[in-house]
Parts: C-alpha cells; sequence; structure tokens
C-alpha cells in the first residue's frame, strides 16, 4: 500500500511538473523558407538554430535540419521576448535574424530567408558554429556550439542537446532511439561503460558528438552509436579521484582511480580500502564508480547493508589497453587488453537459524542452528584479451590465471528439537580450511568469413583450456551428542589434505553454410547446412591424505580407508548435423517476416574412466545418446511502427553420475549429511524446451517497450536424495534415480515505458520473475513431491529534471511457497521492500541524496520482521574546477537495519538472522585529479 | 548457374584489360563536357516538365504489391513486376486494379519483356528455366521449359532491325561487355575482359535498361564518365563528362585498385567522389544522368539533367515543387538520398518519364507540404483522405520539356 502511494506521488510529481512548465511558459512558432535565390533552389539539409538573447548570454533553445522544402518550423517559443536565428549551410554564409513571436498571434512567418553563397576571396569571419551538421550519415553535434560552465563533463553536454536524453537508469537515447555503444575516437573507453567517458571527459575537450547506425550484417540489425571526438591535441589525459574517509564505530573507507590516456592507449590504477561491505571484484567496478560527476542515485558500489557479515576489503588493480591500430574500423582492428587485480578480505559472519524438518507420519524435526564463520581470502588474477580482425579473418585470445588463498574457520552449534520440544540430539563442529588455488583459463577463437565469389562460406573454431590446481587442508572437530540413544554419541577430530589437479580441453568445429560447396545455390532452395562436433577431454587427478586424531597417543593417525588417489579421465564428442530453411517474406517499405526453421540432429558420447587406490572405484562408464534440437524464429518488423521476435527452441542434455554419486569413501564425521553411494545410478536426460517474444517499439516518441520468456525443464532420470532420519537426526543420503518425473519451469517478462516531457524525463518499469519446480525425494523410504513455486515482481519509477532532480521509488516483491503434499506440510515467505531514492543538486557544487527502504519479511510460523532503512548524504564541491569533495553521510539513520534469512528446500526451511551492517556517520574526503590535453610549455 | 554467377557479379569487382580485339567505337562526334555538380540552377517543376501526373495504384489484397522493379507501359495498361510478390500486376491508366499473373516463387528473381511488335499485347516472362507466354488480360497463352537461361543477357532489342543486344558475350576465350547479334550472327562486339573477370570484378553497370528512345540506348561503364550510344550500327562515345578533381576518380583507378577491398577501401574514405554514371537518357535538349557513389546524406546532389543547349547543369534534388505537381516533389531524392535504391526512373518511352514514391514517402511529402491550401486532384485527394501505412505506391508520370 504504502508502495502505491509512494508510486502514485512519483507520478503525480512528474505529471504536476510537466503541466507547471507548460502554465508557466507561453507558446509560440517561428518558420521560414531558406533559399538560395542567385541559383534559384531552397537548401534541403541546412541547419536552424533558435536562440534565446539576454544581455549577459544566448540560450539555444531549439534546432533543426530544414526539411525536403527547404522549411524550418520551430514551436513551443517563448513569446515576446528577444530571440534569434542562426543558420548555416555549408559553402554559405552565416545568416542570423532577430526577431520576437507576438503575443497575439503567436507565431511569426520569416518567409524566404535568402542565404548567399561563400566564394573562395571572400574572408569570412566565423560568427558561429551551428549546433548540428550532417556528415554523410553521421549526425553531428558541435561541442563548442554549446555553452556550458567550464567544469562541464560530456554528460552535461548531452543534457543541454535537444533530441539527446540522458536518463535516470544512465540509457542515452537520440530521437528516442537508445545508444547501444559508446566510443572516444573511434575506441572503446576503459572498458566500454559509458560513464567513465560521460562523467569524466571534460565538455571543453571535445570536438564533436556524433551519432552514426552500424550495420552488422545487415541493416536490421543496424545499432546506433556514438563517439565522442576530441579536439586535436586532446587525445592525451589524465583524470581519477582520491578520497579518504573516517566514521563512527571505527567505519573507513578509501577509494583511489588514476586513469591516464593517448592516441593509443590507456592506463588505469586503481585501490580500494573499506570495512563497509563496499565490495568490488574488478577494476572496473572501481573506475565506473569513481567519476568526476559523481555517483548519483547509482547503488551497484555502495555500502551494502542487505549483505550477511562484516567486511573489510583491501583491493588494488591496474587496466592496460593498447590499440596498434589507432583508428580501428569494423574490418580493421588490433587491441591487447592486460587487467591485474588483487584483493585481501577479512569477513566475520555470524547467524542465527531454525531448520524445520518434515519427516512424513513422524515428528518434524526442528533444528536450532548458530553459525560463526570467519574467513580471509587472498586473490590475484592476471587476466588478457587479444582481438586482430583483418578483413574475412577474425582472432581472438583471452587468457586469465589466477591465484586464491583462503582461510576459513566455520564453528557450527546445532540443536535438534522433536515437536513437543524434548532435545534429541546436539551437533557442534568446527571446520577450519586452508586452500590454496591455482587455475588458468585460455580460449582461443577464429573465424574465417566468406570471401567474395567463394563456394566456401567460413569456419569457426574455438578452442578452451582450463587447468585447475587446488590444494586443500582442512581439519574437522566434531561432536555428536544423541539424547535418544547414547550408544550413537561420537567425536571425530580429522584432517584432510587433498591436492586436485583438472585439466579441461574444448574443441568446437564448425562448418556453416555447406549447401553451396555441394549444390548450385539454387537448389533446395532456402534449406542450408552445417556439420559441427563438440570435443571435450577431461583429465582430473584428486589425491586426499586423511589423518585421525587418536587420543590415546595424542597423535593424529593415518586413516587407511579414506586416503585415496583417484585419477578420472572423461571424454564427450557431440557430432551434429543441422538442416535450416528459412522463408522471408518482404514487402517493401512495409514490412519483414523471416522465418527460421532449424532441426539438428547430434549425437552425444561420454566415456568416463576411473583409476583409484581403491579397487572398487574403478569404474568405467559410457554412455551415449540421441540428443535433437530444434528451433523455429520469426521477426516481424512492420516499417515506422515496431519490431517483433519470436523464438521456440528444444534442446536435450544429460548429466552423468560423478564418481562421488556411485561410489565415494564413506566419510562418518558428516553426521548430518553422510554421502552414500549408488552404483546403479543412470545419467540423467534433461529436455528443456525454450519460448521468448521481445516487442521493440520503432516509433522513437514515447516508446513502449517489452519483452518475455518460458524456460521448461523436464528431468528423465533426475538423480534426486534419498535421506534416512534417525530419531535423533543422523542423516544418510544416497542419490538414486526419480522414475516420476521433475519439471522446472520459469517466466520472466520485462515491461519499459518512457516518457521524454518538456525539460524532465519519466520512466516506468515493470520486471517480473516466476518459478516453479516439481522435485522427487525419498524421506525414510516415503516417496515425495515438493512443489516449489517462488516468484518476484519489481516496479520502479525513476523521474528527473534537468540534471537538478533524480527520483526512483521502486516496490518488488518477492515470495516462495514450498508444498511436500504425501507430508502435507506447506512452507511460505513473502519479502517486500518499497525504496524512495532522491537525488537533488541543490547549485553546483551542494547535493543532496537519501533513500529510504521500507522492508517486510513475513513467512510461516514465525513473526513478521520489519524494518526501515534510511541512508542519507550531503556532497560540498571545492576549488574552481570543482576538483575537492566533502561528503557527509548518515547511513542506517534509524538503526533498524537487519537480514533476514528465510530459505526453504525440498526438504527442509529455515528461517533466521544474520549479522550486518547498521548505523555509523562518515566524512569523506575527495580529490579529483584531471587535465586533458598536452600540456604546454611556457 | 550463369544466374548465380551474374549475381555474384554484383558482389565483385571489375577488371578492364586493354588491347583486346574489339570493334571500333566511333570518337568522332564526342562532345566533352565540363560540370561541376556544385554550380547547379533551381528549376521549379513546370520549367522542367509539360505535364506531371500522380497515378496512385490501387490497393486491395489482391492487387498489394512491394516495389516496382520493372515497368511498361503498353495498351492503356501499367505492367508492373513484382519480386516482392512474384507477380506481374496490370493497373489501368487512372490506377485501378485490372489483373495480375501470379508466377512460380524461384530462387532468382523473374524477367519479363513486351513481345508481339509492334502491338506489344503479349507478355514474354522468363522465371528460371521456364518460359511463358502471357496476353494482357493475365491468360497463359505458351509454356516451355528450357535447358538454360540466356534470357537475362539480353539487353536491349532493337525492333524494326530485330538486332539483340547483349552483354557479357563470350568469344574468343574473351568477354566482351557489349556484342550485337542479329540471327545469331555477330555484328559487332565491344569492350573485351579476360575470362575469368566474372569471378574477381564488380558490375556497377545500371544503364537504363529500358529506356525507349528508337533505335539508340545510352550505355555507361563503370569508373569512367563517358556515356556511349548503342545503336544497330555501332557504339558512339558521345559524350565525354569531365567532373571538379574533388569528385574524379585518381588516374589509373582501375589498375592501381584492382580488388573488391582495395575499392571499397578508397571509395569508403572519399565517400564524395563518384564512381561512375548511371541511368543516362535524353529528352529533347535534356541528358539525363545520375552519379554513382555513397551518397548517404539528404539533398546531396547525385542526380541530373544537363540543358545540351543552354549548358546548365540542374540537380533533380533542386527542382522545385509548384502548382503544376500540387507543391509535391515528384521524385523521392529529397528523401531518399540514393534515388536507384529508392527506385529511381522505371521508364523512359513515348516522351513520357515514370518514377513512383512509396507510401510512408508521400505521407512525410504531403505533411511537410508547406503549402497547406492546395488543391489536390480528386485521385491525390482520395488517396490522402484514405491514407494507410500499407498502401501500393504512388506512380509518377512526368512529361519533360522538349528545350
Amino acid at each position: 500500500m504504502r508502495a502505491c502511494a509512494c508510486l502514485l506521488f512519483l507520478t503525480l510529481f512528474a505529471t504536476q511538473v510537466a503541466l507547471s512548465q507548460q502554465k508557466t511558459e507561453a507558446l509560440g512558432s517561428v518558420k521560414g523558407i531558406v533559399r538560395d535565390t542567385a541559383n534559384n533552389y531552397v537548401l534541403k539539409s541546412a541547419t536552424a538554430s533558435v536562440y534565446k538573447v539576454s544581455p549577459q548570454d544566448s540560450v539555444l533553445l531549439s534546432y533543426q535540419i530544414t526539411n525536403t522544402y527547404g522549411e524550418f518550423n520551430f514551436t513551443n517559443l517563448p513569446l515576446n521576448s528577444p530571440l534569434k536565428l542562426i543558420v548555416n549551410n555549408v559553402g554559405y554564409h552565416v545568416l542570423i535574424k532577430e526577431f520576437s513571436i507576438p503575443a497575439d498571434t503567436k507565431a511569426i512567418n520569416l518567409k524566404t530567408l535568402v542565404m548567399i553563397e561563400r566564394t573562395t576571396s571572400l574572408k569570412e569571419v566565423v560568427i558561429s558554429i551551428p549546433p548540428i551538421s550532417m556528415n554523410g550519415d553521421t549526425l553531428e553535434f558541435n561541442a563548442a556550439a554549446f555553452k556550458l560552465d567550464s567544469n562541464a563533463v560530456v554528460e552535461d553536454l548531452l543534457r543541454k542537446i535537444p533530441n539527446i536524453v540522458v536518463w535516470g537508469d544512465n540509457t542515452i537515447t537520440v530521437n528516442g532511439r537508445e545508444i547501444k555503444k559508446l566510443t572516444v575516437n573511434g575506441k572503446d573507453f576503459f572498458g566500454g561503460n559509458f560513464k567513465v567517458a560521460t562523467q569524466n571527459l571534460s565538455k571543453n575537450v571535445v570536438d564533436k558528438v556524433q551519432v552514426f547506425r552500424t550495420a552488422i550484417s545487415n541493416t536490421l540489425d543496424s545499432t546506433l552509436n556514438m563517439n565522442i571526438k576530441l579536439k586535436k591535441g586532446q587525445e592525451f589525459g589524465y583524470f581519477g579521484k582520491i578520497g579518504a574517509g573516517r566514521g563512527t564505530d571505527g567505519r573507513y573507507e578509501t577509494d583511489m582511480s588514476i586513469n591516464a590516456f593517448s592516441p593509443k592507449m590507456q592506463l588505469g590504477i586503481v585501490a580500494a580500502i573499506n570495512n563497509i561491505n563496499k565490495l568490488a571484484n574488478n577494476v572496473n567496478t572501481i573506475l565506473t564508480n569513481s567519476t568526476f560527476k559523481g555517483v548519483g542515485t547509482a547503488i551497484e558500489y555502495r555500502p551494502d547493508f542487505s549483505m550477511g557479515g562484516i567486511t573489510r576489503s583491501k583491493a588494488i588493480g591496474t587496466t592496460f589497453t593498447y590499440n596498434f591500430v589507432e583508428k580501428p574500423t569494423y574490418y580493421e582492428r588490433n587491441t591487447l587488453n592486460v587487467n591485474y587485480f588483487f584483493r585481501d578480505r577479512d569477513t566475520e559472519n555470524a547467524s542465527t537459524a531454525k531448520t524445520i524438518t518434515a519427516r512424513g507420519n513422524l515428528d518434524k524435526i526442528i533444528d536450532d542452528n548458530i553459525n560463526n564463520n570467519f574467513s580471509n581470502t587472498l586473490g590475484h588474477k592476471v587476466d588478457s584479451k587479444y582481438e586482430w580482425t583483418e578483413n574475412n579473418h577474425a582472432l581472438t585470445v583471452n587468457q586469465s590465471f589466477i591465484n586464491d588463498k583462503s582461510q576459513n574457520n566455520i564453528q557450527t552449534l546445532s540443536r535438534s528439537r522433536n515437536e513437543q520440544d524434548l532435545a534429541i540430539s546436539e551437533y557442534s563442529g568446527i571446520n577450519a580450511i586452508d586452500e590454496n588455488r591455482n587455475s588458468y583459463n585460455l580460449s582461443i577463437n577464429y573465424l574465417m568469413g566468406q570471401k567474395q565469389g567463394k563456394k566456401f562460406k567460413g569456419l569457426s573454431t574455438t578452442y578452451t583450456l582450463g587447468v585447475d590446481n587446488k590444494e586443500e587442508k582442512r581439519l574437522n572437530q566434531t561432536d555428536f551428542l544423541s539424547f535418544i540413544n547414547p550408544l550413537s554419541t561420537q567425536r571425530f577430530n580429522r584432517k584432510y589434505n587433498t591436492d586436485l589437479k583438472d585439466v579441461d580441453q574444448v574443441l568446437n568445429f564448425a562448418l556453416n553454410d555447406l549447401k553451396t560447396v555441394f549444390f548450385d545455390w539454387t537448389k533446395f532452395y532456402g534449406f542450408d547446412f552445417s556439420l559441427s562436433n563438440d570435443l571435450k577431454l577431461n583429465h582430473k587427478r584428486e589425491g586426499n591424505v586423511i589423518e585421525d586424531f587418536n587420543p590415546a597417543t595424542s597423535m593424529y593417525e593415518h586413516n587407511q580407508y579414506l586416503t585415496n588417489n583417484v585419477r578420472t579421465n572423461t571424454t564427450e564428442d557431440a557430432p551434429a548435423l543441422i538442416v535450416s530453411k528459412s522463408i522471408k517474406s518482404s514487402l517493401s517499405d512495409r514490412f519483414n517476416k523471416d522465418w527460421t526453421f532449424r532441426l539438428g540432429a547430434k549425437h552425444l558420447f561420454i566415456y568416463q574412466e576411473n583409476r583409484s587406490d581403491k579397487a572398487f572405484q574403478n569404474i568405467n562408464r559410457s554412455y551415449s545418446q540421441f540428443a535433437p534440437e530444434a528451433s523455429i524464429n520469426y521477426t516481424n518488423r512492420q516499417w515506422g511502427k515496431y519490431f517483433k521476435y519470436y523464438q521456440l527452441s528444444f534442446n536435450t542434455s544429460i548429466k552423468t553420475p560423478t564418481l562421488q554419486q556411485l561410489a565415494p569413501l564413506i566419510d562418518s564425521t558428516s553426521i548430518t549429511n553422510i554421502q552414500q553411494g549408488n552404483l546403479a545410478l543412470l545419467a540423467s536426460i534433461n529436455r528443456n524446451i525454450q519460448i521468448s517474444y521481445r516487442h521493440e517499439d520503432q516509433t522513437g516518441k514515447n516508446t513502449l517497450n517489452y519483452n518475455f520468456a518460458f524456460n521448461l525443464n523436464y528431468l528423465h532420470n533426475n538423480i534426486i536424495d534419498s535421506v534416512l532420519i534417525s530419531d535423533d537426526n543422523r542423516r544418510n543420503i544416497y542419490p538414486v534415480n526419480d522414475s516420476h518425473a521433475n519439471n522446472y519451469l520459469s517466466f520472466n517478462a520485462n515491461i519499459r515505458k518512457a516518457l521524454k516531457l518538456k525539460t524532465s524525463e519519466f520512466q516506468i518499469g515493470l520486471t517480473t520473475m516466476f518459478g516453479k519446480s516439481k522435485n522427487g525425494a525419498y524421506l525414510n523410504g516415503a516417496y515425495t513431491f515438493s512443489d516449489n513455486l517462488n516468484a518476484t515482481i519489481k516496479l520502479n519509477a525513476n523521474f528527473t529534471y534537468k540534471d537538478k532532480i533524480a527520483l526512483e521509488g521502486a516496490q518488488s516483491y518477492s515470495m516462495y511457497s514450498l508444498k511436500q503434499a504425501a507430508f502435507n506440510t506447506k512452507f511460505n515467505g513473502v519479502l517486500s521492500a518499497t525504496t524512495l531514492s532522491s537525488s537533488y543538486r541543490v547549485t553546483k557544487k551542494i547535493t543532496l541524496n537519501s533513500d529510504i527502504t521500507f522492508n517486510r519479511n513475513t513467512s510461516t510460523n514465525t513473526d513478521a520482521i520489519n524494518f526501515t532503512l534510511w541512508n542519507a548524504s550531503a556532497n560540498f564541491r571545492f576549488l574552481k574546477g570543482n576538483n575537492l569533495e566533502l561528503k557527509f553521510s548518515a547511513l542506517d539513520l534509524l538503526r533498524q537495519n537487519s537480514s533476514i534469512i528465510n530459505d526453504g528446500s525440498s526438504t527442509n526451511f529455515t528461517v533466521g538472522t544474520r549479522n550486518v551492517l547498521t548505523q555509523y556517520f562518515m566524512t569523506t574526503v575527495s580529490y579529483y585529479p584531471r587535465h586533458f590535453g598536452k600540456k604546454t610549455k611556457r | 548457374m550463369k544466374k548465380a554467377l551474374y549475381t555474384l557479379l554484383t558482389l565483385s569487382t571489375i577488371f578492364f584489360v586493354a588491347n583486346a580485339q574489339e570493334d571500333y567505337i566511333d570518337v568522332s562526334k564526342t562532345q566533352t563536357l565540363r560540370l561541376d555538380p556544385r554550380q547547379t540552377r533551381g528549376l521549379t517543376v513546370s520549367q522542367l516538365f509539360d505535364e506531371v501526373k500522380f497515378v496512385p495504384l490501387q490497393t486491395t489484397p489482391e492487387s498489394l504489391f512491394g516495389r516496382i522493379s520493372r515497368l511498361e507501359v503498353a495498351n492503356n495498361y501499367y505492367i508492373i513486376s513484382d519480386q516482392d510478390t512474384h507477380c506481374i500486376l496490370l493497373f489501368n491508366l487512372d490506377g485501378s486494379f485490372k489483373t495480375k499473373i501470379k508466377l512460380e516463387k524461384k530462387p532468382y528473381n523473374f524477367e519479363y519483356r513486351l513481345i508481339d511488335e509492334p502491338f506489344e499485347t503479349k507478355l514474354f516472362v522468363q522465371n528460371g528455366l521456364t518460359e511463358l507466354t502471357y496476353d494482357l488480360t493475365g491468360k497463359l497463352l505458351k509454356k516451355e521449359d528450357i535447358k538454360q537461361n540466356e534470357f537475362e543477357k539480353i539487353l536491349y532489342y532493337f525492333k524494326p532491325e530485330e538486332i539483340e543486344v547483349k552483354y557479357e558475350y563470350i568469344s574468343d576465350d574473351r568477354i566482351y561487355e557489349i556484342a550485337a547479334l542479329k540471327d545469331d550472327k555477330v555484328l559487332y562486339k565491344v569492350f573485351p575482359h579476360e575470362k575469368d573477370f566474372i569471378s574477381k570484378q564488380f558490375d556497377l553497370r545500371t544503364i537504363l535498361k529500358y529506356a525507349n528512345t528508337p533505335n539508340e540506348l545510352l550505355y555507361t561503364r563503370p569508373y569512367e564518365y563517358n556515356i556511349y550510344t548503342i545503336s544497330p550500327k555501332g557504339v558512339k562515345l558521345d559524350y565525354k563528362l569531365i567532373f571538379p578533381s574533388e569528385f574524379s576518380l585518381p588516374e589509373g583507378f582501375t589498375t592501381n585498385y584492382d580488388n573488391y577491398i582495395k575499392r571499397s577501401d578508397f571509395t569508403n574514405k572519399n565517400r564524395k567522389i563518384f564512381q561512375g554514371l548511371s541511368s543516362p537518357f535524353k529528352s529533347g535538349n535534356y541528358l539525363f544522368f545520375g552519379a554513382k557513389g555513397l551518397v548517404s546524406t539528404r539533398g546531396e546532389k547525385r542526380d541530373f539533367a544537363y540543358n545540351l543547349k543552354t549548358n546548365s547543369l540542374v540537380a533533380l534534388v533542386d527542382i522545385e515543387p509548384d502548382a503544376l505537381s500540387y507543391y509535391l516533389p515528384v521524385t523521392s531524392i529529397a528523401l531518399n538520398p540514393e534515388f536507384s535504391m529508392s527506385g529511381g526512373f522505371h521508364l523512359f518511352k513515348n516522351n513520357y518519364l515514370y518514377t513512383s514514391i512509396s507510401t510512408l514517402d508521400m505521407k512525410a511529402l504531403k505533411d511537410q507540404n508547406p503549402n497547406k491550401n492546395v488543391k489536390y486532384d480528386s485521385a491525390l485527394a482520395k488517396y490522402f483522405e484514405n491514407y494507410k501505412s500499407t498502401n501500393n505506391r504512388v506512380l509518377v508520370v512526368l512529361k519533360p520539356k522538349k528545350d
């Protein structure tokens, strides 16, 4: 209810702003025709711009390109105020005409405006630069024509250009069409995120903003791109942020991002240290959230108040890109990108939870759990990407090397009771894990495109290599105390040393469009076929050395049973023949409709070989499964109206049982979770059907776009758990094939409506996800289906007024329900959150932000938990270049934050709470160093 | 297969070979014209045309078609071939639908021409390897399967002399761009190429294939600015056009840029340069022609009419609408910079010139028409009144002035 009120408020507010804009400014119009009278024709692509004249400055109100009749026609202009029309056309003198629109007629006709051709003998002083011009098929906006504050960035410039909209969600549209890619001088700028370029680059270094369409394979796939062309000599520069903050409760944060670029090279160095759950997993996260313009209402890199535990994090990283081709094109590019990222994290996690397990006719078991977890992770990651394209050859090489060292200390205490509240058992465990992991991944992709006039239409091949090496040392101390059967009381103190090596190689090879190799292109019209083969080779080696503590000798002794070495080789091959048929129907200038039918005959061959010190694990298995694929695609483009895309696809995959499921070494220490084996296990077969639909508005104004997708998985012989629970909560788990059908159905939908008002933008969106699954399980021999349902709906509305006010209202609602018909049990939980975020730029130097989220959690058998999280901040900018920022933030003002565990699986249901970040106040000082262009020598 | 090669032709590059055995090209009366596309004069519609008529082609579920791939006018019918619906449609001169011939869908385009000279009462259709003859009521008169498709290689047919002009004519291990034949006997052959040129060149010829200037056909070649006349007697070089250097290809272009990638790279970087001429035809004192190239800007001057008497150059994009055309432009050039892509001129026959405008363009031109009080004729008024974005194209019939 509260959510609806918030959204209603936002909608009313937006409408009110729009109406008041119309009321305060009476509207007038001006028209005219631009003509070259000497040569006797009208000028069809002349630029006409209208400025409001004031003693201090002229403000651009609107611009137009003259139409096929040489005419311009401006509406929505102020009455009775001095205006100026400037007309530009290549090869002509600039024409300036001052006028004002009388209030009584509300319209003025300037009739024929005569343009005079520029001759080479006459030198002209350029009085003004046209704000917009057409250069070939590129629309160009000249930055110099827009007067802005000296500290303005590209985003401020874009906001000044009529018909370009920077929306609340950072999407950029030009005449209603979304920009899909933004480049600087034709190249990706520090990873390609728009914000890095638009919120850092100074408006003063920009020569032009260029907007153009690129066709990927045909005009229907063309996308709208934006390129920021820098002024000559300004292709060099640096920018970044250095900031540090200190807060109450021992909270601190430090962020650093220093970046430099030249025509061929980009280099960035980032670092972040904090204890406020503000986590970055890569260089880009820090880079995109350290922009000069400021983060606004963006939420991707902020203290995470919903995250469980408190994390102290240190991170440092660097990114380097080198373009061997200074001006890359679609046909020629050669780029190397290398990144390094290091992170060091300490996390303290504490949780208390209650788990209820149904046992059919028997009593339910209720566990009260207390978990404490301390972990430290040190991770290094180096990755690189090399792209080379020349004519019809393309090569991409991706590499990554990761080293992770982690230490984990998990303490668990669990007390189990029955429905009569009588204690039945107690489990306590300490797990101390030291892990050292090195992994290397390589992927090479080569694509040979079609050569002019050749029968052979090209090939594509991908090779990937993954090498993983993990060394783990684990100490497990377990006490199990049974109050029902004192004989089953057990105590373990066991050490595990695991050495795991895994080498994975995949080779995909495809020969496409083979028809013309064998037949005349006119034969079997619309049909085509391709051959592909996916070969996977996996070699895994696992060595385990297990030692048990002997209290008598106070020594750890070798555990002969669990100590083991296993080698597993798996070969998977999937040859496929794909036949496709396309049917096209089009009516020029009216519509294009395309149907594509694909039918693939694929066969999976899998051979698995296990060699172990334990003879019973020497198992060889082979699987063979016909895995057909089929799909139908339909696209319908109605010119000037909409584009619709439908897809229906079907495919088959199999999941083979692992050695761990077939014949494991049974570790008795996991008393509440003893995994047993089953040699009779078969592979499970998954048949998947997907249906999707997408609607794209092509009208270009106040667009409505939506899409939805269904995904159905139907599992045959699904491997499920058969759980045997003793009265004192000891559990033995056997994997078994389910002879009943298991299935998963999911649905998601997105709807987005955008409204461009005169000086503001309003967007409303609805996202929904729905999942339903039916899983089987055995509990003490009794078979049960568990019907699970989960759904999430999120409605959000976004309002921006110039760059002064940004408001976002969101309502999310998620629920799940779990039903075990055989045991007549049912659990459900509901989580709802209403958020109202606002950002108000009081002056050019002061910004206020506030975020309030009202949370409500309800679940079966527990009381509702409600809390409100309110964060607020005030930012002040200092110095001439606004380079210094002082920020005061108050987080969790109401001191109500909490983190809820509300979870269910096929056999049980858990509710509880975790430790989270709570109220603190912080003062942060940041400095934004920035300079563009070569330094001039004095 | 040959059709396939022809299609590939349009995707490859051309390669000229000099000093081949070829017939004489008459250059005795060649005129050199120096033209500057930056120095054009504007004319109104009524200064260039005597008559203008907009003929909305009736739209019914039966008569719906995509675009006009070939137009013929004969015996009071507009005859239109449409490759989108694979149909030949016949409309009366008022635009009302008469009948249509639905052809079997084949992987490539079908072709047709009027036969039964000089009465033009029959349609000869080649659809793949099937030849069909229809009368103008749409009745099938004859059907025959053939082994090889040669139809498309006939460029022109001189009726009284019964001479066929063929292109890509193979003889003496060479391919001749143009050859004239009578009763399968070669009268003359010109512009020879090495035999493998088909697999490595790109044909940019878009001559106005269906211009009916009696006993004359104007012809242009890629990457040059010459206009030739093909007649039963031979080939004449009539006009040698010279443009300012910023519009001209560099010397030795075809030898220095001898493959597709080099050429497309050059033309992409030099978008202003004309890559050749297209669709030439002569009407009275006017020589009409298009300049080929990568056009993309609205209002760009690429299609011209040159007055051979006054030596003034008119860009078709600058022809100003006036009362004769109800203040509507008579072509869609102003909206579609690439005129030939939006249909161009379909036919010039018996002193009438035919083009067409798509329904979306008609709407845009009407909405932009500054003369809001214009009174359209009844056909146009009815068309705009019952406007639908799915309507058929509107045919524009123009009669160019003689002087």
